[in-house]
């Protein structure tokens, strides 16, 4: 082959002229002789990608404890809560003895301006206190541990969250809180006792919704 | 089906024995107790103890006088007991009208179709926040206004 600019001859394979540096139109020179890239043809069935995942239902959270569950009725949470203020009722005697000791040695019956008509402000505290001391092992504890205070495994209830599962410490430790600070303002306490009595189905108190737990039979002991 | 219905009566004799309950400890307290501003008495002898509170802050605490002004207040004595304490008429005119709902709420339960005991207990979360609030409001209004009146006359 001739270079197409000086005419001078060259081997087919140059990319350029040897006299005159020109690109020639073989070799590896660019130009049409080098096949412009095609991309592979797509298979006769085009590639279908995993469809998005669906389920032959869609999903549901996990719903509350089945209402078909045999919830306790007011009567026996009365009757178990009851049993259960006895101890409170114990510690709060007990500690109605040692507060009014320690009051009348600090400040004695000499201010009788002072004096009400009732129980007054240790009521107002002996309660709530009571309430959480007893607490502490009969519904905290023994709750967490085994699903029933004591006066829930006399009339054999048993306390769950919505899973069905036993209250874990705090959850508990929360519900009693609550609880015992419905005992600072009067008429609180007994609308949160009889709440499961216009609660249907589940018949909570007030302090079971602050966690959403239920009371049911337990049948393991029935 | 028998089983539900039963649960039913039962649920509503529960409530009608309660709000009976209710109604009839104000009458318990009204036939007991007695009191005037100074002292509380209970089948005629004086009962009752010192507020620490009061002692040892000078003013009184949000039960002061709550006994007192109760008792009155089931007497019929509803401005003398407000003079006293307000929270303590405000708890037993609460307390009768959630005993009244309570006893009502049986009584449909017991004798009312489901459509009526549902429309019933909707009402009764009514009643009760309402009292509830009520009760909690003036108590504590009661007292704060109280504390203010003995924080002034210092």
């Amino acid at each position: 082959m001739f270079c197409s600019k000086c005419g001078h001859q060259l081997d087919a394979a140059v990319a350029f002229c040897t006299a005159c540096g020109a690109p020639t139109a073989g070799g590896s020179a660019p130009g049409p002789a080098v096949p412009p890239y095609v991309p592979p043809a797509p298979p006769a069935q085009s590639y279908d990608p995993a469809p998005p995942y669906a389920p032959a239902q869609p999903y549901t959270p996990a719903p509350p404890y089945a209402p078909a569950l045999p919830y306790a009725s007011w009567g026996d949470r009365a009757l178990g809560y009851i049993i259960d203020s006895l101890f409170v009722l114990g510690v709060m005697i007990l500690l109605y003895a040692v507060l009014g000791s320690f009051f009348l040695a600090t400040v004695g019956f000499s201010r009788s301006d002072s004096f009400g008509g009732g129980m007054c402000c240790l009521g107002l505290i002996l309660f709530p206190v009571s309430t959480l001391l007893v607490g502490l092992y009969n519904r905290v504890y023994l709750v967490s541990q085994r699903g029933y205070s004591i006066g829930q495994g006399v009339m054999k209830l048993k306390v769950i969250d919505a899973h069905g599962r036993l209250l874990s410490q705090g959850t508990a430790l929360i519900r009693l809180v609550v609880h015992a600070a419905f005992g600072l303002v009067p008429l609180l306490p007994l609308l949160d006792l009889l709440w499961p009595l216009w609660d249907d189905p589940y018949r909570q108190t007030l302090h079971d919704k602050a966690v959403n737990c239920y009371v049911i039979y337990n049948r393991d002991v029935r | 089906m028998f089983a539900s219905s039963h649960a039913a009566v039962r649920r509503g004799s529960a409530a009608l024995t309660v709000g009976c309950l209710l109604i009839l400890s104000v009458a318990a307290l009204r036939l007991l107790f007695d009191a005037d501003e100074q002292q509380t008495r209970f089948l005629g002898r004086p009962v009752g103890t010192a507020c620490w509170f009061k002692a040892r802050f000078g003013v009184p605490c949000p039960n002061c006088g709550m006994t007192r002004s109760a008792i009155l207040a089931s007497r019929g004595e509803i401005l003398r007991a407000t003079r006293i304490a307000p929270g303590g008429p405000a708890l037993v005119i609460c307390f009768l009208a959630i005993g009244a709902a309570v006893a009502s709420l049986g009584a449909i339960q017991r004798l009312g179709r489901a459509a009526q005991v549902l429309r019933a207990q909707s009402a009764m979360r009514v009643v009760v926040i309402a009292c509830g609030s009520v009760a909690a409001s003036v108590w504590i209004g009661g007292w704060m206004v109280e504390v203010a009146r003995c924080l002034r006359q210092r």
